[in-house]
């Protein structure tokens, strides 16, 4: 819907570039982003802030303008406060509890708190396991982020903030893969095929091929597909496993000693050390493991399973299961033969 | 063309457009339905039903659909929605990692399982949370399930309302957008009333979308936690049933458990030294190797004997010097004989040839014969005069200060150390005895014996650990706990009042003692408190098949005796008849007797704390009554003494613990009572109302040296018989175990070996039965000593002890489900009532009708 004219002017709202109330954006178009870690941290803290603020502000009133991605975002909600809940489940009601009973219960809550944190950040770190090497190996950046410029619909007659932002990934999905983005603009410049042209070099196409864009996307879509699927299986294993990690008894030391205090002269010192020496043993006890039996090894079982998801998610990754020959289409077409196109 | 041509033509059309190539037939209408076209296939999306019948296989074929998603993400074919259910795999599969691996550090079947339900709780309150919370109050606030599944052409199965960007609309007829619009309230002659459902729906369900977010991580880990709570204990419940069913298979297990003795670690071991040393002398080397190997870690004592008795065995105090040593022999003298000899012709002319040795030691038969210790000290003998004789031979041809003394030379053969001597260092490196046959035969059989009934044995032992230990859920474990909690439902205590005293032993002693008091001086009261005791008690009784009073009948002492026996008569035949008696003897300490002991030492820890209960309601009750109550009425005792012994016999029982007995308990009672008052003492209301004693008046002092308050506490404690009620409330059995723990108690606790005043013994009941009034005639009863292991076991575990444990438990469990509860409900309470508001949109204006 167009807004009124009239409506701007009593708003006293101008489209002037002049104008400081104009709305700023850093995108006039879908635009392809580096996938950097200043870009990752732009786009997670946008995402973050979102999720916290302006999207369940939209959803919970019923926005006509709230859609899937907003959805998706605002997933980071339940992962924090599920987080901060669990940690509280072990440990708000220990004060309730008699004073022996409290020093127990507090062992076991701050463990349980650490493994939430651990879980977190294992399952985060972890993808960078799987995707890193496959970029590395087939040039395919199952990351790479752009921006897209939402036009939205006007919430009244008054609303002339009709554009978002939103952060995708070029192959977030599978079946609509942003392809568009990864041509080269003629204008510019730039060749339009050399996204693709890279690709087909890294996976052993050959170089100069006519289409290659046509040549690789097969092969990239297979790539993402099963790097997705790897990076996905082998993410929650690794949190299991800094689970685990985090339920050793070094730890206790550690919680028991640690002060955050850092503000406080030599704390930060001591923290750190202690932290170090309590991971270290953490670490050993965990692989080492304790008592007979399946508890021996269970910390190197779990630490295995991990590390063998990541590695076959990544051998499977780079192998494909349909790579075309080398040769260029064009070399196998004879001219003088008629060919029915199907 | 025609207004209503197209109409016509459009409402006959039943896909979509025609392709570029076609050309339309009929110019005037272009769009008609022709069956040579190209066109789409018909859709064949729909709304998913599912309800009790159906949902086993819906809920199968997602878990397929979930597989094939697997499948196609490993071949690198899977699609965006089939990548989508990787994530739930990805999360079960490394919930269920953790779950494994965090069981594995669990000690107990339960703890291991509470894992696993950790986990599934946590996956199911995912999924149940937005069904319950949003789903359910939003079908009956707003009459649609916001929840809705459909399948799209492609058979993917989605959510309606998850994208509402994107809803597929057509999948609801009319009929069903007007029947939920009725439920709403929506008026029926409304313009464009199927619009105005819908995005009234659209709008509901992007709030709720919203809602499910914001709501879902505070009421997912306090749904998870709550699940967890309530499933502790049935989880527990099954886990006993599964442990009391195994248990049960387990002793027959161990009558015919077969056990590989010649695959076993020990045996291989073995088997090497022995083929390394097959004919070999045993030398202390050996025997200290084949010690090492057989052993007996399971029990220390049978360890040291069968030590000890290998050495015996395999030591022999004879050797045998072979052919072949005369060359060591010579090598031993000539370097001791250089040591004192400075000229090395000397030496040479002193030290024989080897030829030389060998007749000497033919000739005195000392080669292939066993050699005592005398026979080495002639050995000795014979070398020494053989260098002698060589000596006189050497010096007679030199100068008087050349010659060589005599001395010199039986000094260097007879060296002191014996290591050094030439002779004495082959009593120990030639030992008599040899690894021969017969000897490899005895040890392997002895190592698969041993083998064998420690398999056997330990077999055994896992049942008596799962039924008896001290560790958590074991069979007696289980009846313990269960124990705890229902006293104090029998006692009725209120939970209140249990609480405010959880900390304070102080508080909790002053409400057991009053209620006890409560429940004493009601008949009826009483009778059903007892009755409910006594019901607690007789839970004891599955442990009967464990342990008999008297003899070997149970079928676990049946099992011992067929598992150890057999191994004792073999180690006897075998020539080691101490390890036998250490295995199967009748020694406390033997492995037999260990087995038996520990048993019945956990049977008594647990059984006294319910009898020291029911012993203590009884006297409550006799006291309240004034019946079977000794020398508490008559003019024997002065009536300041009765109320104290009233007062400490209620302490004693209530909050006497085992130090208290060891040191013979202290009170502040009257050091000079008043003898001129012997009236009975006055109870009220169940309760003695003191004219003389109060509490804190006097000092603390130690009872033991007051035999007549001391005596007549124990005496009113356990020697005063018990009420009939009590015992025909009892039954027969369970009021002659009660008997015979009072009489116990009674000789153990109250007998004159623990008494400071030597002649202030009590009366043996052994010998007089109950203590009789006018039968004081005291005298010194037979020695009874016992262990102060047997006597801890015998005080059981303090009611106050037993109060505070169970109360500060009660407390922390309902803290945390107040606290948790109380969020959940909140949380749920505020997530309903948020969707009363949800759904609010403004009505379209009303069409203006222009004429």
């Amino acid at each position: 819907m167009l807004s009124p004219i009239g409506n701007n002017l009593e708003n006293k709202i101008s489209f002037s570039a002049s104008n400081p109330q104009e709305k700023k954006l850093n995108y006039s178009h879908d635009t392809l982003l580096k996938n950097n870690l200043l870009t990752r941290t732009r786009i997670g803290f946008d995402k973050f802030t979102n999720a916290l603020t302006i999207y369940p502000a939209k959803g919970i009133t019923g926005n006509k303008n709230s859609n899937f991605y907003e959805f998706l975002t605002m997933g980071t909600i339940p992962y924090i406060a599920g987080s901060a809940m669990l940690m509280g489940v072990f440990n708000l009601a220990n004060k309730h509890f008699s004073h022996f009973d409290k020093k127990k219960a507090d062992v076991l809550g701050k463990k349980m708190a650490l493994g939430v944190i651990f879980y977190g950040l294992a399952k985060n770190i972890s993808k960078s396991f799987v995707t890193t090497p496959v970029k590395h190996l087939t040039g395919v950046d199952t990351e790479l982020p752009y921006a897209k410029v939402n036009y939205e619909l006007p919430d009244s007659v008054n609303d002339t903030d009709v554009v978002s932002i939103e952060y995708h990934k070029v192959f977030e999905s599978i079946e609509f893969p942003r392809w568009d983005l990864l041509y080269g603009d003629d204008s510019k410049g730039e060749v339009r095929n050399g996204y693709y042209d890279k690709i087909a070099g890294k996976l052993g196409l050959g170089d100069n091929l006519n289409d290659s864009d046509q040549e690789v996307k097969p092969l990239i879509r297979e790539v993402v597909v099963k790097t997705n699927m790897a990076k996905t299986i082998s993410s929650y294993l690794w949190a299991a496993t800094a689970v685990g990690l985090a339920m050793q008894k070094p730890w206790e030391g550690f919680m028991d000693g640690a002060s955050f205090k850092f503000w406080k002269k030599g704390v930060a010192d001591r923290t750190c050390t202690s932290f170090v020496k309590a991971a270290k043993d953490s670490a050993k006890l965990f692989y080492h493991g304790q008592g007979q039996g399946i508890g021996k090894h269970s910390g190197k079982i779990m630490l295995g399973a991990a590390a063998l998801s990541t590695a076959a998610g990544v051998l499977n990754a780079v192998n494909f299961t349909k790579k075309p020959d080398k040769l260029d289409a064009s070399s196998v077409i004879i001219p003088t033969e008629k060919y029915e196109v199907c | 063309m025609k207004i209503d041509n197209i109409k016509n033509s459009t409402t006959s059309y039943k896909g979509f457009f025609p392709t570029l190539r076609e050309q339309p037939q009929e110019r005037e209408n272009p769009y008609a339905l022709r069956d040579d076209l190209i066109k789409p296939l018909p859709p064949e999306g729909h709304l998913v039903r599912t309800n009790l019948f159906n949902a086993p296989k819906h809920l199968v074929d997602g878990w397929a659909y979930d597989l094939k998603s697997l499948k196609k993400g490993f071949n690198g074919t899977a699609n965006d929605h089939e990548l989508g259910k990787l994530n739930t795999i990805g999360l079960v599969t490394g919930g269920t990692a953790l779950a494994a691996y965090l069981a594995t550090r669990k000690q107990v079947a339960s703890s291991k399982a509470m894992e696993f339900v950790g986990i599934g709780s946590f996956l199911a309150s995912m999924a149940i949370w937005p069904v319950i919370a949003i789903q359910i109050p939003t079908k009956l606030i707003h009459g649609f399930n916001v929840r809705q599944h459909y399948k799209d052409s492609m058979d993917r199965e989605k959510l309606f309302f998850n994208d509402p960007q994107y809803l597929p609309w057509d999948l609801y007829s009319d009929e069903q957008i007007n029947k939920i619009g009725n439920y709403m309230g929506v008026p029926q002659d409304m313009n464009n009333r199927r619009d105005y459902i819908q995005n009234k729906m659209k709008k509901i369900a992007t709030q709720d979308n919203t809602l499910w977010m914001l709501s879902a991580g505070f009421a997912v880990p306090v749904m998870s936690a709550l699940i967890c709570n309530q499933a502790e204990q049935p989880v527990k419940n099954l886990c006993a049933y599964f442990r009391t069913e195994e248990n049960k298979k387990i002793l027959s297990k161990a009558l015919e458990a077969k056990c590989d003795a010649e695959g076993s670690d020990m045996y291989k071991r073995l088997d090497s030294l022995l083929a390394l040393n097959n004919g070999q002398p045993l030398t202390s080397g050996v025997v200290n190797e084949i010690s090492d190997i057989i052993t007996y870690d399971s029990n220390p004592i049978v360890n040291q004997k069968l030590r000890a008795e290998l050495a015996n065995k395999l030591t022999s105090s004879n050797s045998i010097l072979n052919p072949e040593d005369g060359g060591k022999i010579l090598k031993i003298l000539e370097k001791n004989l250089t040591t004192k000899i400075d000229s090395k012709e000397a030496v040479q002319a002193l030290v024989p040839r080897l030829e030389e040795l060998s007749e000497w030691l033919e000739q005195g038969g000392f080669i292939n014969k066993e050699l005592g210790k005398g026979d080495f000290v002639k050995l000795n003998g014979l070398l020494s005069k053989k260098l002698l004789e060589k000596l006189s031979v050497h010096n007679s041809g030199l100068a008087e200060g050349e010659k060589i003394s005599a001395d010199t030379v039986l000094e260097a053969v007879n060296n002191r150390i014996n290591s050094k001597n030439a002779v004495n260092k082959f009593r120990a490196t030639r030992p008599a005895m040899v690894l021969n046959e017969q000897t490899q035969e005895m040890l392997r059989s002895l190592v698969k014996e041993l083998v064998s009934v420690d398999h056997k044995s330990s077999i055994v032992k896992d049942y008596i650990f799962k039924e008896l230990s001290a560790a958590p859920e074991t069979t007696l474990a289980n009846v313990a706990n269960s124990v705890n909690e229902d006293v104090f439902k029998a006692l009725g205590i209120p939970w209140k009042e249990m609480d405010k005293a959880r900390s304070n032993r102080d508080l909790m002693n002053q409400l057991l003692r009053s209620n006890m008091d409560r429940i004493a001086a009601d008949k009826n009261e009483f009778e059903t408190v007892m009755t409910q005791l006594a019901d607690i008690a007789k839970r004891m009784n599955q442990f009967d098949k464990i342990v008999s009073k008297r003899g070997n009948r149970t079928f676990f002492e049946q099992t011992i005796n067929r598992v150890l026996n057999p191994t004792a008569l073999a180690l006897e035949n075998l020539g080691f008849a101490d390890t036998a008696e250490a295995f199967a003897g009748l020694r406390p300490d033997s492995e037999k007797g260990i087995l038996k002991a520990f048993a019945a030492n956990r049977l008594m820890s647990i059984k006294s704390s319910i009898f020291r209960l029911i012993n203590n309601l009884d006297m409550h009750r006799r006291i309240a009554t004034m019946t079977n109550v000794g020398n508490l009425t008559g003019d024997e005792l002065p009536r300041e003494i009765k109320e104290e012994i009233v007062e400490l016999s209620k302490r004693t029982q209530v909050h006497a613990h085992r130090s208290d007995y060891a040191i013979k308990f202290f009170f502040n009672g009257n050091t000079h009572p008043d003898y001129t008052d012997m009236s009975d003492i006055e109870i009220k209301d169940g309760k003695v109302v003191n004219r003389y004693y109060k509490a804190g008046t006097a000092s603390y002092r130690d009872v033991s040296a007051d035999p007549t308050l001391y005596r007549g506490t124990m005496q009113l404690m356990y020697a005063d018989e018990m009420l009939a009620k009590t015992n025909s409330i009892l039954g027969q059995k369970l009021s002659q175990e009660i008997a015979r723990y009072r009489h116990d108690c009674f000789l153990y606790f109250g007998d004159e070996w623990h008494f400071v005043k030597p002649e202030s013994f009590l009366t043996d009941i052994a010998e007089t039965g109950l203590c009789e009034k006018g039968k004081q005639n005291y005298h010194k009863p037979k020695y009874r000593r016992s262990s102060n292991k047997f006597k801890y076991l015998m005080t059981g575990i303090s009611m106050d002890d037993m109060a505070m444990r169970y109360a500060k438990q009660k407390h922390n469990a309902k803290s945390w489900m107040k606290l948790f509860g109380g969020i959940g409900v909140g949380i749920l309470g505020a997530t309903i009532a948020v969707q009363f508001f949800f759904g609010r949109t403004p009505k379209p204006l009303e069409q203006v009708k222009h004429d």
